[in-house]
């Protein structure tokens, strides 16, 4: 009978395999990061190719989620709740990659005393990603507990805002000697390297409200 | 020929009444299952239409089910007078729909039949009275109580397991089918009785042997024809019943209506169960009355319970009160329908209503 037709092994296993990609892309990123303000621009490239891999198999494997949910007509407001879910968390790999590419094609020059805080941003954004992850994993399969990890992942951010609010005083600082377009562009790329964690904030709320849904 | 058409003519007015169950009560067991479109709606009809019938003729035939209950207060015994009573009740409950007011077939017949005793002369037994309007009362209580019950089980289940959230929407469909499945066949064993139950002395259909070992007998037949005629408003008029006019629990989610039509299930099962019946009664135990009950009501007691249970939020006291209305009104205006179609049926169209 169509009814019982099981595909959910199928979905399962895209799911699992498009979460997967997400958390090597933002590792990739925060690898990426620590290698550029290293200076080590061979890991770097690595890491630009590896997180371009990540997020076009990512890309590949959602569209795989697409078609079976759209194919084996699960319960429409569930498949909504999971097309969206996962349609939201494809920024992270787009970030990730698209942040890295910036890094490589404008090359900021990142002064010493900035290296620190830029690579706590990357390190506390990284850690948003990955504490969301594991949220929507615990949400597919045992979703009470759901709800620790959108509050880590919050915290995270929270912490992230905090650092980007300090670096920022210390790149408009007058003792920081850089022109004002310098300053400019390490402001944007303070940005872009918090986005992550505002991206795993946004998704974390979506959570929240499916994890509701699902609770009977 | 001419009998046999009369016979189907009075006979239509407990078809309709099956059609209108059908089409309104399906609404009920598989409204959230296809709303959702979890269920194709053929694949629920199918599903409903079937369990029905078999609930009908299996769980609604036998010596001391809902039939009999009804049969005991009021045993009509002209077929003419089975019309009147049935039209009356199906007059009832269209109307009183179309009011927008609360209404159960089962206290719509009831009262019909009251109205035939009094048109009758005969007297209504009250201790039979008493004992159906006490399990009205009982039914959103019972349905109340089950509900509790069910959505805690389901909750624990549903919290200590680590099933995957596809899974679950696996299960809620099985589960879905099973509940709205049971619920079919609750509700023809026990809502067959508001269809066909005032027919039962004045069947036309003589019992069928097959091979002289398998006997159909004439409530057998007639009972299956009610189903069908349930089955046949499930098919043509609940989708539209599903849709567009909606139900009380269509707005709920799969998973809390998997409760509901599992425990209005259980209720109607319960009121029409003759074996658990005997069961209970032979342990000298409080046994449940076999009675024709609301499935609507039960379902309203169903949601009520699951307010509980979350700890009293969303509970729609007003419905209560509207259900009570019911238990009044439509015994009332269906009793005075019956007789005023008993005395049209007698002294217009000169046919013996009453033996």
């Amino acid at each position: 009978m169509k009814l019982f037709k099981d595909r959910n092994k199928e979905l399962e296993m895209e799911i699992d395999l498009y979460l997967n990609c997400l958390q090597t892309g933002s590792n990739d990123f925060l690898e990426g990061v620590k290698a550029y303000l290293r200076g080590e621009s061979e890991q770097f490239s690595a890491r630009i190719k590896s997180v371009t891999e990540q997020e076009k198999d990512a890309d590949d494997h959602l569209v795989n989620i697409k078609y079976v949910l759209f194919r084996y007509n699960l319960v429409p407001d569930l498949s909504a709740d999971i097309l969206e879910l996962m349609d939201s968390m494809d920024d992270i790999a787009d970030v990730a990659k698209e942040t890295l590419q910036e890094l490589q094609v404008i090359r900021p020059n990142i002064e010493a005393s900035l290296i620190d805080d830029f690579g706590h941003i990357a390190k506390k954004s990284n850690k948003a990603v990955e504490t969301l992850i594991k949220g929507v994993r615990i949400y597919l399969t045992e979703f009470t507990t759901v709800e620790d990890y959108i509050t880590k992942t919050n915290l995270f951010e929270s912490d992230v805002d905090k650092l980007l609010h300090n670096l920022k005083i210390k790149i408009f600082d007058e003792a920081l000697q850089c022109t004002l377009g310098e300053k400019l562009l390490l402001n944007k790329f303070a940005d872009e390297f918090a986005k992550l964690s505002d991206i795993a904030e946004k998704v974390a709320s979506k959570l929240s409200v499916f994890r509701f849904k699902r609770s009977i | 020929m001419t009998e046999l058409l009369i016979t189907a003519l009075f006979l239509s007015a407990g078809l309709f009444m099956g059609w209108s169950l059908g089409a309104n009560d399906a609404a009920n067991i598989f409204g959230t299952a296809v709303g959702a479109k979890m269920i194709r709606f053929k694949t629920a009809a199918i599903i409903c239409g079937v369990f029905v019938i078999i609930g009908s003729v299996v769980g609604g035939t036998g010596g001391a089910g809902t039939s009999q209950t009804l049969g005991e207060l009021g045993a009509i015994d002209k077929i003419a007078g089975a019309f009147a009573v049935s039209v009356s009740s199906a007059f009832t409950v269209m109307m009183m729909s179309k009011k927008a007011l609360p209404v159960s077939t089962s206290q719509a017949i009831v009262g019909a039949i009251i109205g035939w005793n009094l048109f009758a002369g005969f007297q209504t037994d009250t201790s039979i009275v008493v004992n159906i309007v006490q399990t009205w009362v009982f039914t959103p209580i019972l349905g109340a109580i089950f509900a509790v019950i069910i959505y805690w089980i389901v909750k624990y289940f549903i919290e200590h397991t680590k099933i995957h959230v596809l899974r679950m929407d696996k299960y809620t469909r099985y589960g879905l089918v099973i509940a709205g499945a049971f619920g079919s066949y609750s509700l023809g064993t026990n809502n067959i009785a508001n269809v066909m139950g005032v027919f039962i002395n004045v069947s036309p259909f003589d019992d069928i042997v097959i091979a002289n070992t398998i006997t159909i007998t004439g409530v057998q037949q007639l009972f299956l024809l009610g189903g069908i005629a349930i089955a046949v408003g499930v098919f043509t008029y609940s989708k539209r019943v599903m849709t567009t006019v909606g139900n009380n629990i269509l707005d709920l989610s799969p998973i809390t209506a998997f409760v509901v039509v599992l425990s209005s299930a259980f209720v109607l099962f319960v009121f029409s169960s003759e074996g658990l019946y005997n069961f209970l009664t032979a342990r000298n135990l409080p046994a449940f009355p076999l009675v024709p009950v609301s499935q609507s009501q039960a379902v309203v007691g169903a949601i009520m319970g699951i307010g509980l249970a979350k700890g009293g939020r969303n509970i729609g006291v007003s419905k209560l009160g509207n259900i009570a209305i019911g238990w009044v009104l439509t015994p009332l205006i269906s009793m005075v329908i019956s007789i005023i179609a008993l005395n049209v049926l007698q002294n217009v169209f000169m046919q013996p209503v009453v033996g």
